[in-house]
């Protein structure tokens, strides 16, 4: 009856859920169903069990949200908009309805709204992830003209509260180089390498910009100071395909500043 | 029975359950205790007592005379100690309980804190796929008898840690569904093995990796900070760590963004391009490759692994990656660049199409001790520690075992051991009998350390 084969004993559960529908329908076992019905992206069998149980259960804020999860999901935002407007003023310090709010927002287009939700968001939880904080990042750069220090503040905000995370370091980099704020890329990898494993990269890193702030003794140093770390590794990683090629990089970049009058 | 669905907590769909008995007895220890988070200068000591009380660990390398303390003031049902400045590689003894008495202290009371990193020594790990069976209805004592059939073949060796695949308390990962299928289930391995886990769809049910809250992250303590060795992921929901000469990499492919410019897989790339281990091996719950009880062809989640993660893998140089989510075992060639369909698979991504077994076509060979770019992985399913789905339900929930990535395809209950001694590696999959129905060798670098022929019992490949 419900067409799921080879997705594991998710049709067994459905199969058990249905039986005990008949026999005492709940809300809760038609949310349970729904659910599964969403994860196999059978949107509108997971929405008819959704609203089957706000038959049963009016007052159940969750419906709505798992209702507009849904609708997001199957890639109609607009569906989902009302639902999650109801969703957040119902319960407004659940995080993961500004989450999910925030993604309705950015699937239309309002990215500005998505990164406000997010930092709503963000302030409930009590354990933020690096997704939320790359999220809203990334919605603040999906605004037309965006302002890169909003982006770039965004990022340090993260970092401040769950520490230096690398696709966070990595992203406000990018950002920072292509402001060419040098001397913030210089202090974020400096700050960088003081927790990484291993700094070989992070010192051709900091070379490339150093050659780009035209602090050339610096960069030579940088460069030096990679190839020292590359011969302090253990012979299996220096003989690797990347350090050989990080290793050629930092030799090629030293030839080039060395040939420099 | 369907465990019911919390209505009145709006969004952590099944909340933590304290404890029922809490009005029993005072000061008894409900769970626990059971260890977390190891490296070779500190564990953490997790357990739950029936009341609120203060937390105390005794702790010694001698049993009689447990000489050191750990211990905080403030009371609480849900104890979580760390005990730092331990000597790595060395046997420590400890009892838990109070300021005022002991509450539990026994012959499985003792841990052996990891080697200091990159240390070349003979680790084993067990390992454990949708195990959290527990005594459901259809199922009832397969977990056990997998348990059982470990513990037997593993009676004479440390176990040095052991991973849940995911989906490690069925139906929905409450906390009395944990309580069952995990705490009592492995109560001793708990008291003297750290445990390792993954997220899974189940164990979804009562956890919010959105926010990092619910039963898993709740009964948890994961590294975020690299802690345990690798580059700081800052959150729970994936993370990294080393023992000895292993990097292990635990991924969430069940809730979290697996896009690839997406936080957990950046991360990804930047730990592996960190290590300096000998060996990676992966874990998440969602396998790329099966055709069990679950098809990689078709569900979202096992593509976008596939897709998404694995060439970030390969070029990390991951050697080995564990999965479950499908009911079944499945063992693949080593592999290399497959992250289509099954159909686009070539003879070429197989690196080495034999059985890796030294016994048969030899062991898998890999050139470099290291990182390995693009050097080949063998994926694994092992998704039958706590029943098979579908083995009386064809063209339902069972699938038909045929993936052509996949030398070995069983349907059969059993766990993983893992040896790895240097640059060598043995991988088993153990039967709830204890037979040896699949093993395979990969050798990193120079010469294998030492060859150990097998005498067990075992099916050709391509068994079904």
């Amino acid at each position: 009856m419900v067409g799921l084969k080879a997705h594991g004993d998710d049709h067994l559960v459905i199969e058990a859920l249905t039986e005990e529908l008949i026999r005492a329908p709940e809300a809760d076992l038609f949310i349970r169903r729904g659910e599964l019905f969403r994860h196999h992206q059978e949107w509108a069998k997971a929405d008819a069990d959704f609203l089957a149980a706000a038959k049963l259960d009016p007052k159940l804020a969750l419906i709505d949200f798992v209702r507009a999860r849904t609708w997001l999901e199957a890639g109609e935002p607009a569906k989902a908009q009302a639902l999650i407007e109801r969703y957040v003023a119902h319960v407004p310090n659940e995080p993961e309805g500004w989450f999910l709010r925030g993604n309705v927002h950015a699937a239309s287009g309002q990215h500005e709204r998505g990164a406000e939700d997010y930092a709503k968001g963000i302030a409930r939880a009590s354990s933020p992830r690096p997704e939320h904080f790359l999220r809203r990042a990334r919605f603040l750069a999906a605004i037309p003209n965006p302002d890169p220090t909003r982006v770039i503040a965004a990022l340090d905000e993260g970092i401040a509260q769950i520490g230096p995370v690398i696709s966070l370091v990595d992203y406000a980099l990018t950002l920072e180089l292509e402001q060419k704020d040098y001397p913030r890329a210089l202090q974020r990898i400096t700050t960088a390498m003081e927790r990484a494993p291993r700094r070989e990269g992070w010192f051709v890193r900091q070379g490339d910009i150093l050659v780009l702030s035209g602090r050339i003794a610096e960069a030579i140093a940088s460069y030096r100071a990679a190839l020292t770390a590359i011969a302090e590794l253990p012979e299996r990683y220096r003989d690797t395909v990347p350090i050989e090629k990080l290793a050629r990089d930092a030799h090629g970049a030293l030839a080039r500043l060395d040939s420099k009058p | 029975m369907i465990p019911s669905f919390s209505s009145s907590n709006t969004f952590r769909l099944l909340a933590l359950i304290p404890l029922a008995a809490a009005s029993v007895s005072a000061q008894q220890i409900v769970r626990g205790p059971y260890l977390q988070q190891g490296t070779p200068d500190s564990v953490v000591v997790r357990w739950r007592t029936d009341v609120p009380t203060d937390t105390a660990v005794k702790f010694g390398q001698n049993p009689a005379a447990l000489d050191r303390e750990a211990k905080t003031k403030w009371k609480t049902t849900e104890h979580v100690m760390m005990l730092e400045g331990l000597t790595p590689s060395t046997k420590y003894h400890y009892a838990i309980g109070n300021a005022e008495k002991t509450l539990l202290t026994d012959a499985n009371t003792h841990f052996v804190t990891s080697p200091p990193h990159g240390t070349r020594q003979p680790i084993r790990t067990w390992i454990l796929g949708d195990a959290g069976t527990a005594s459901a209805k259809g199922n009832e004592g397969l977990q056990a008898k997998v348990r059982d059939a470990y513990y037997k073949y593993s009676s004479n060796r440390n176990t040095d840690l052991w991973l849940m695949l995911g989906d490690n308390a069925y139906t929905t990962g409450t906390d009395a569904e944990h309580q069952i299928a995990v705490f009592d289930m492995y109560r001793d391995m708990l008291k003297k093995s750290v445990l390792w886990p993954t997220l899974g769809n189940h164990d979804a049910g009562s956890a919010a990796s959105v926010t990092q809250s619910g039963v898993y992250y709740d009964i948890f303590t994961l590294p975020t900070q690299g802690q345990a060795g690798g580059l700081m992921s800052g959150t729970e929901s994936y993370y990294s760590f080393d023992y000895g000469n292993i990097h292990y990499v635990c991924l969430n492919s069940q809730d979290a963004d697996r896009s690839p410019n997406g936080a957990m897989l950046t991360w990804l790339k930047n730990d592996l391009a960190s290590t300096k281990q000998d060996w990676i091996i992966a874990f998440f719950h969602h396998p790329p490759y099966t055709k069990g009880s679950h098809d990689s062809n078709t569900e979202k989640q096992l593509v976008e692994m596939r897709m998404n993660a694995l060439p970030i893998m390969e070029a990390g140089g991951v050697d080995l990656c564990l999965t479950g989510h499908s009911h079944s075992y499945e063992r693949s060639f080593l592999l290399d660049g497959h992250y289509g369909t099954q159909d686009t698979l070539t003879a070429k991504m197989k690196l080495d199409a034999g059985d890796g077994r030294l016994d048969g076509k030899g062991a898998y060979k890999k050139a470099t001790l290291g990182t390995g770019i693009n050097e080949g992985a063998v994926y694994i399913v092992a998704g039958s520690s706590g029943k098979i789905t579908g083995e009386s339900d064809k063209n339902k929930a069972r699938g038909f075992l045929d993936h052509p990535a996949m030398l070995v395809s069983l349907y059969r209950l059993g766990s993983m051991v893992l040896d790895v001694d240097g640059n060598r590696l043995d991988a088993t999959f153990l039967s709830e009998e204890g037979e040896r129905l699949d093993y395979f060798t990969m050798i990193k670098g120079g010469d294998m350390k030492r060859a150990t022929p097998s005498s067990a019992r075992v099916p050709s490949a391509k068994t079904r």
